[in-house]
């Protein structure tokens, strides 16, 4: 509708590039090389059998989560001491796919729970605390995506990112008390590290690899589309108004 | 930057005093909470006794929530925060002054509820310094953590369901530091709640610094 | 015999990260044919 004009296109026509093609080629063959080596290759464990194999989905989710958490409030801070757009897009990108990320550990999480414990959920320390880390990043969103300018919504979803990582320190903090005043340490602490070796730690050692890449990857496509999308938005306005103009301009030729 | 926030104080609780809508109806939605849990909870099978320090501060929580909301539609109508921010007072101050509004709000409202535990749960009550603390200490971090994330949710259509969905995560360590440190406090020993005060006066002080700072910028945006 | 639990998984995570990335990319195509090609300069 826009660009009708046969003007030369020397943008790029997606949110790819030399860089994330690289990048997602490298994701797309080490996540090959965790399935061949996670499901295939490595052995089931002496004490959680195969569910181990859970593990080297969820343990590499949570960290490049934590990780996503960290971009936020780094940007925020960024954002709010420099006023600097490119971060505070990071930010955004950070949080959107570090939700994406807790999500897929809070459900492999559930997965791993029910084999092993026999439930799906139980009050532990750090299912509680990253269900509320879920929680927190929902929040950074909704008010991210509010309905208002750019400068209203960035400047308040920078004080909610800003407050991110402490708040997680806080919630992990309490929630660690909460349990262990009460009952024996977390339940996950006889669970991976008790004996690990040989080809479960490269197994393990693979999915690191492969999610920080997916995460990568995953990052700077998040990251330019949030940047098309404020130059939409801006772009849009004009182009609201001059529809707007069009109409009243049918409208009185209308009997 | 203490005189503004006196005047800021001093200003909201008139308001609030001469509109009495915390005394009609924030107060009485909290003794209503307190009634629906015991119906909720068979108060014969000592549910209720065992659950009173949880139950009091999601009571706390829930209609300091609504005297919240309540305080922030006041701002918003008539142009007020353009008003406040042409002031020339201090942000800063402003921000301390909101936070004692609500926070004397607050207390209030925990007296009454306190009031009420005691007289409908019949709980004993054994350290009064360790009550006494919690409940200050709980008071400013709840006060301080809520008027920061009103302002960031002040001013927008979605205020009134945007508030709990950010607030209520961020409480969720003082909900579990009171309750404990109640526990203690009710029947327990006083002793196990005080690590719990400290870690509640960590969060009032992060919200209360990251109110100084961050209100000003959050005040000037149109 | 807990392999079920373990390919559940596996299909929910690559599942997820599958349909967001998919779900990111086509929505990049469709908002870069709105914005004037001096707007997107990474290559």
């Amino acid at each position: 509708m826009i660009s009708q004009t046969p003007t030369e296109v020397t943008g790029p026509t997606s949110t790819s590039s030399r860089v994330t093609r690289v990048l997602g080629f490298l994701a797309l063959v080490s996540l090959g090389v965790l399935v061949l080596f996670g499901l295939i290759l490595s052995p089931p464990d002496a004490s959680q059998g195969e569910a181990v194999r859970i593990m080297y989905i969820h343990v590499p989710s949570a960290t490049v989560a934590y990780l996503g958490c960290f971009l936020t409030t780094i940007g925020s801070i960024v954002y709010l001491w420099r006023k600097s757009q490119w971060w505070e897009l990071v930010a955004y990108a950070g949080a959107e796919v570090a939700t994406l990320f807790t999500v897929i550990t809070l459900v492999t999480g559930m997965l791993w729970g029910r084999p092993t414990w026999g439930v799906y959920w139980v009050w532990d320390a750090r299912l509680t605390s990253t269900a509320m880390l879920l929680l927190l990043l929902l929040g950074y969103l909704a008010v991210r995506r509010l309905p208002a300018d750019y400068e209203v919504r960035a400047k308040r979803a920078a004080i909610v990112g800003l407050l991110l990582v402490p708040n997680v320190m806080i919630v992990r903090k309490s929630v660690d008390w909460w349990r262990t005043l009460h009952q024996k340490p977390t339940l996950l602490a006889n669970g991976l590290d008790s004996k690990i070796e040989g080809l479960m730690l490269f197994s393990l050692f693979t999915g690191f690899i492969a999610i920080s890449l997916v995460f990568g990857w995953l990052i700077v496509h998040r990251f330019r589309l949030a940047w098309l999308e404020e130059q939409v938005e801006s772009e849009g306005l004009d182009l609201a108004i001059a529809e707007r103009r069009a109409e009243a301009l049918v409208g009185e030729v209308a009997p | 930057m203490i005189h503004d926030a006196f005047l800021v104080a001093g200003k909201d609780l008139r308001l609030e005093w001469r509109s009495r809508v915390a005394l009609n109806q924030v107060a009485p939605f909290a003794l209503l909470v307190l009634v629906l849990f015991a119906f909720a909870l068979d108060p014969d099978r000592g549910l209720l006794e065992k659950a009173t320090p949880g139950l009091y501060w999601v009571a706390v929580l829930f209609s300091g929530l609504l005297a919240l909301q309540r305080s922030f539609s006041i701002e918003s109508a008539d142009g007020n925060r353009d008003a406040l921010r042409l002031s020339g007072l201090d942000p800063a101050g402003i921000f301390l002054g909101k936070v004692m509004a609500v926070g004397v709000q607050l207390l209030a409202l925990e007296i009454l509820l306190g009031i009420g535990v005691a007289v409908l749960y019949t709980t004993p009550i054994t350290g009064w310094i360790l009550l006494l603390v919690t409940a200050m200490v709980a008071t400013v971090a709840i006060a301080a953590a809520g008027t920061l994330y009103g302002v960031v949710a002040a001013g927008l259509r979605v205020r009134e369901t945007l508030l709990p969905l950010l607030l209520l995560p961020v409480l969720a360590p003082v909900l579990i530091g009171s309750t404990r440190a109640f526990e203690a406090a009710l029947g327990g020993t006083p002793s196990e709640g005080w690590p719990w005060v400290g870690l509640m006066g960590v969060i009032a002080v992060l919200y209360i610094v990251a109110g100084v700072f961050g209100f000003g910028p959050l005040m000037e945006e149109s | 015999m807990n392999w079920g639990y373990v390919i559940a998984s596996w299909i929910v995570a690559f599942g997820a990260l599958g349909a967001y990335s998919v779900a990111t990319v086509l929505r990049g195509r469709r908002l870069s044919k709105q914005v004037p090609p001096e707007k997107r300069r990474w290559s």
